[in-house]
């Protein structure tokens, strides 16, 4: 029996508005100049760079390839060409004929220009809203943990995005969870971002040239998540000279390499990073247990990517990320009993990656049309295995005794799409593609195996494997009515099958801009999304183990809407920007573990995920974002800050009652500076606040009575066929039982319900200082940092501790229970070591 | 390049010293409230157990929170059956003995005494479904109420061994684990919200001497067997008790595997098929009436008893809301009932 299922929510002008407003404009004689724009040195793509003609005050922007086109009148034409570093281009001619024009743009030395910022087209003048993009450059010169450039903790101080614990690189957009951030790198979903716990995430700045995140108002060719998307690209080498970038730091070594393979054809860039603590910690550990155990931790990164122009028409790239994590723990124990002697070994191993590929073709049909086409694959792995082995010698006999715990969790997938940009005329940009993409679901298999001389048993623990298929196609026309009005109105359709279970999602969506002066524009924005894949994740747990799970028939698919509406300003003289943004947004369909569940209990590892989680549950989140930024001059910046309120509600959570997600955060506020002092050095400082995370805590308990299921005496209840428990008389063991410990059998209370406990506000400084230099070789960089300049102990976990507070007149200690918080970072300094060739 | 030596040496040791504890984080002040904890019986005496609760931070001992002069009445159908008094109950009585010198010995006695409230008065028998309520008031923690149906036995409707439903899981060198399916039909009660559990006896016989034998599904402490939540197989692995909200006054069928000794660390001196024979399973059903907040609880802890020790169990689950049934308090006044039934091995 097969299936399907309509989920349709579009607005019902949506269609005709695209369609009335895709033919209603009546062309004169226009002739379309296209082509792509470039970075003179090194031939790398600009990304959203502007070209404008100054006669008709019609413009565009190159798309994530490069590329342009602009269909003008029959005239002549007075070009400008700009990115932000790089010098501007002035071309004018007559236009009387389709033309092609590719121009490379000069990158300028920090001496010739006080722009920072690479971003031309001002926010007041985009239709798009709730966008942040941040340029890696940027990136590079806020101060870091450890020194460790982070692309995602720099997204973290951009309103409406939130960081999860204490130094984690988890995104958390408006409310969303973070299995609602839609992670492309060079068009590929990454499941999983992080290193070390979530510390670090996997990006190398080195290696990327541009971020960009959405954080609503969703453009159509983007979808499958319900928060946000974040699309990374990586650099795609240097056609026209090698050269390379590297840095040595606290834990970590990067080395950048890029070059032509064929000069102005085909280039490659490969870009490696690796930490060292495990250089360290396993020497270290093994001395500090007398040569007993040893533990080692590291992780590696490496991106590689090779461009090939094969024509003025085409053009072929292939990149290619791997990274893992990977904790390994050793100890060994011996012991010499007269004529018995033991030896015990114990090893533990956890290991986390992602693979990821991605075959891009790029093809230009015509001055108009533009596509591409793009084959990826990707997968995510969580690995942990422990095994151990004792032997008992004695004179006569040798008694073994191994076993072996092997744990997998695996998500893969396959992926096709086709994306068209069609520029019929500087009115209307219209983006148009297909995609369908394969998934594998395992989540979890367990292999427990055990041995000795007389036995041995090997169990493997399969949760079911699930292959789902998501397909579906969208269009969206960027579209200009006038010179003040401008929409992109969109719509999306999505299949999804699993098993013999197939349902249709049709979303709609639109973001509209208004300008009420040069300088002033309102916007808005709707959005429809879903989403047919789930994360279960335990509150509170700091490791890689959250399983990925396809959405079924018994847990079907999340979807969400979000509407905004804000003012976007260009202030004295275009040198700061000012944006306000309120947001509404719906979530339907989300899951969480049922209480008293977790990842081990109740199924996860047994084949029944579904039987773990409650379905159906709801969210809410709203808000106020601010944001005033500084792009220009010695100094840049911005402050953001966030009003928000974030709720969830399940059926049988807290008896049907909503509750504060778990990282609603009341305020949110971020302060990032840099200063150019001069050519040579360079400052940086962040400070950032933020409302106490929400933490389920136990308030208060009471004593209960021990389970009449549990009593040893009723479990051999021992009665003879037939007889009942009120026959055999009344026995029950008053013994109460207070401790409200886990497992300890008394009741813990809740008073102020699920996440209704406000740990304390979290605030940090950071400061950086840079000083650069140029060499024969290049330039190098030292980079001096301090991650909480003030020592601020933020909590990280609250849990209950007794300690001795006193002594009786016995000189028995007196306890008393404390409610403690661990901070993991006081003050931190770091030093790094940059440099290029 | 030694400046740079004592550079990294200085950023590693404050780096080692990065995890820092604060105590003392301000707490909110919690107002006790009573809480009345008794299981009911058919047939039995009624008691119950009157305690207060306290604060998260609070240094308690068992005995400290019971309440002793509380007044506690227990009606039935607007009528009060009895008024309820404290009584003392010696729990357990440990004597230590510490040589402390050689000869001279140090006698003391460590002593644990609880109690729970009886009638004053001589009251019949408690009936299945008889509808009770206790009173209970304090002058510093208030009044509190509660009312519980009294559990009926079981209604077993059928017990068989599912025909070919013996799952063997192989190992290597020959070595098997083998479960077996039992069908237990339950005419669940509708007026009262209950959940199951069960264990299992299994009796046998030894071939030397045929001297009769039993022994006990898995470990004593843990009831549960594997249970399914229908009869078609499907396992779900949920383990534990399991509630009857999804056929609540209805005949079901519960499915329940039993796990066969004779390998792998159970009972394994009958892992010799030959030795011995089973010849009949004594299937124990148990019925208790609770909320599903309790429900929800008492599986978390039987789950929670099941894998002491084991890595998993480290990781905290879900934050269980415990729904009591006492009114302006706190606690559980259940019922409970079970019965046994034989099922004769084919």
């Amino acid at each position: 029996m097969k299936h399907t299922n309509w989920k349709v929510s579009v607005f019902p002008t949506q269609i005709l508005l695209l369609s009335f407003f895709f033919i209603s404009e009546l062309q004169a004689q226009k002739f379309t100049i296209s082509g792509y724009l470039t970075d003179a040195a090194n031939g790398e793509k600009l990304l959203n760079a502007a070209v404008f003609d100054a006669k008709t005050e019609q413009g565009t922007l190159t798309n994530l390839y490069g590329f342009y086109s602009l269909t003008l009148p029959a005239d002549s034409v007075d070009l400008v060409f700009s990115y932000g570093g790089f010098s501007t281009q002035n071309i004018r001619f007559v236009l009387d004929r389709d033309t092609t024009l590719s121009v490379s743009l000069d990158y300028l030395a920090l001496d010739e220009v006080e722009i920072i910022a690479e971003e031309v087209e001002r926010k007041v003048d985009q239709t798009q809203m709730s966008t942040v993009e941040i340029p890696i450059e940027q990136i590079k010169r806020l101060p870091a943990l450890l020194g460790e450039v982070d692309v995602i903790k720099a997204l973290q101080y951009m309103p409406g995005v939130q960081s999860g614990n204490e130094g984690s690189s988890g995104l958390y957009v408006r409310g969303g969870g973070p299995d609602q951030n839609l992670i492309l790198l060079d068009g590929v979903p990454l499941y999983y971002v992080s290193h070390l716990g979530g510390f670090f995430s996997v990006f190398n700045a080195d290696a990327l040239s541009s971020v960009q995140l959405y954080k609503g108002g969703f453009p159509a060719r983007y979808g499958e998540r319900l928060s946000s998307i974040l699309d990374i690209r990586m650099k795609e080498g240097n056609l026209n000279k090698f050269e390379g970038e590297g840095s040595i730091g606290l834990i970590s070594a990067k080395l950048s390499i890029q070059g032509p393979i064929q000069k102005g054809k085909t280039a490659f860039i490969l870009s490696g990073r690796r930490t060292y603590i495990d250089l360290l910690s396993r020497p270290l550990s093994r001395a500090a247990t007398d040569g007993e155990g040893s533990v080692g931790y590291f992780f590696y990164d490496l991106n590689g990517k090779i461009n090939h122009i094969i024509s003025d028409k085409d053009r072929l790239y292939f990149s290619f990320y791997m990274g893992d994590d990977k904790f390994g723990g050793k100890s060994t124990y011996e012991d010499d009993l007269g004529g018995e002697s033991y030896d015990e070994e114990f090893n533990i191993g956890l290991g986390w990656g992602n693979r990821l590929a991605a075959l891009r073709w790029n093809h230009l049909w015509s001055d108009q049309l533009f596509s591409n086409l793009t084959a990826t694959f990707t997968r995510y792995q969580l690995r942990t295995d422990a095994d151990g082995k004792s032997v008992t010698r004695t004179s006569d006999s040798t008694f073994t005794d191994e076993f072996a715990l092997d744990y997998r969790s695996q998500i893969r997938d396959f992926g096709l799409k086709l994306d068209f940009d069609f520029y019929p005329s500087p009115n209307h940009e219209i983006k148009f593609g297909a995609f369908s993409t394969n998934h594998r679901f395992e989540p979890s298999t367990v292999g427990i195996s055990s041995r000795t001389q007389e036995t041995r048993q090997d169990t493997t623990l399969t949760s079911k494997i699930d292959y789902t298929w998501e397909s579906g196609v969208y269009l969206e026309d960027n579209l200009k009515i006038g010179r003040r009005f401008s929409a992109n109105l969109g719509i999306r359709a999505t299949h999804y099958q699993i098993n013999d279970q197939s349902s249709w999602a049709i979303q709609a969506r639109t973001a509209a801009r208004y300008q009420l002066t040069d300088d002033v524009s309102l916007k808005g924005s709707y959005s429809q999304m879903t989403q047919f894949i789930h994360l279960l994740t335990n509150n509170g747990v700091g490791l890689p183990i959250d399983l990925w799970v396809p959405a079924t028939e018994r847990v079907p698919s999340q979807d969400s809407w979000q509407v905004a509406g804000g003012v976007s300003a260009s202030l004295w003289k275009d040198r700061y920007e000012f944006s306000l943004e309120g947001y509404y947004k719906e979530m339907n369909g989300l899951i969480t573990f049922k209480e008293g569940n977790n990842f081990f209990f109740g199924g996860a590892t047994e084949g029944t995920w579904e039987e773990t989680v409650e379905t159906g549950g709801t969210g809410e989140s709203y808000g106020l974002e601010l944001l005033l930024q500084k792009k220009q001059g010695k100094t840049t910046g911005w402050l953001g800050y966030t009003l928000s309120w974030n709720w969830r509600q399940f059926d049988n959570i807290e008896l049907g009652r909503r509750f504060p997600y778990k990282y609603d955060r009341r305020h949110d506020i971020s302060l990032v500076v840099s200063h150019r002092l001069n050519d040579r050095i360079s400052l940086a400082g962040t400070w950032v606040f933020g409302t106490g995370n929400a933490i389920t805590l136990p308030t208060a308990g009471y004593g209960a009575l021990e389970d009449p299921l549990i009593p040893d005496s009723f479990n051999f209840f021992g009665g003879r066929e037939g007889q009942s428990f009120a026959s055999r008389g009344n026995s029950f063991a008053y013994q109460l039982l207070t401790d409200i410990s886990y497992g300890g059998g008394g009741v813990e209370l809740f008073e102020n319900g699920r996440n209704g406990f406000r740990m304390q506000a979290y605030h940090r400084m950071d400061l950086g200082i840079e000083f650069t230099k140029a060499k024969k070789w290049g330039q190098r960089t030292w980079a001096l940092g301090v991650y909480n300049a003030y020592s601020r102990l933020n909590p990280y976990v609250y849990y209950f501790e007794n300690n001795i507070e006193s002594f009786d007149a016995s000189g028995n200690p007196v306890f008393k229970k404390n409610l403690t918080k661990l901070a993991l970072f006081p003050i931190i300094p770091s030093i790094s070591y940059r440099f290029k060739f | 390049m030694n400046s740079y030596k004592i550079i990294f040496c200085f950023l590693w040791i404050s780096l080692s010293l990065s995890c820092t504890r604060d105590l003392d984080i301000p707490f909110p002040e919690h107002q006790p409230l009573l809480t009345l904890n008794t299981f009911l019986v058919e047939g039995g005496t009624p008691f119950l157990q009157v305690s207060r609760s306290f604060g998260a931070l609070e240094t308690i001992t068992d005995s400290s929170i019971i309440v002793k002069d509380a007044v506690v009445e227990l009606w039935k159908d607007g009528v009060k059956l009895s008024n309820f008094q404290y009584k003392d109950t010696l729990q357990s009585d440990t004597v230590y003995i510490e040589e402390i010198t050689p000869g001279q010995f140090e006698y003391y006695v460590e002593e644990t005494r609880t109690g729970v409230y009886l009638p004053t008065s001589d009251i019949e028998p408690l009936a299945a479904f008889d509808l009770v309520e206790f009173q209970a008031s304090h002058p510093a923690y208030g009044n509190a109420s509660a009312e519980v149906t009294i559990t009926p036995e079981p209604e077993i409707l059928g017990v068989e061994l599912v025909k070919d439903s013996i799952i063997t899981r192989d190992f290597d060198d020959g070595y098997q684990d083998k479960w077996t399916a039992l069908k237990v039909q339950v005419n669940d009660p509708g007026e009262i919200a209950n959940y199951y559990n069960f264990s299992a006896v299994i009796n046998y016989w030894q071939d030397f001497g045929q001297q009769q034998g039993t022994d006990t599904l898995r470990w004593p402490q843990i009831v549960a067997t594997e249970i399914v939540r229908e009869a078609d197989g499907v396992v779900y692995g949920e383990n534990g008790p399991i509630s009857d909200q999804e056929f609540d006054g209805q005949a079901h069928t519960i499915v329940v595997y039993l796990r066969l000794p004779g390998c792998c660390g159970y009972a394994e001196d009958l892992a010799q098929e030959d030795e011995f024979t089973y010849y009949s399973v004594d299937v124990n059903t148990f019925m208790l009436d609770a909320s599903y907040g309790i429900f929800q609880q008492k599986r978390e802890l039987q789950r929670y008893n099941r894998t002491e020790g084991i890595e998993g169990a480290l990781i905290p689950t879900e934050p269980v809301s415990v729904v009591g049934n006492v009114e302006g308090g706190y606690g559980l006044i259940g019922s409970f009932n079970g019965n046994t039934r034989r099922v004769w091995v084919p």
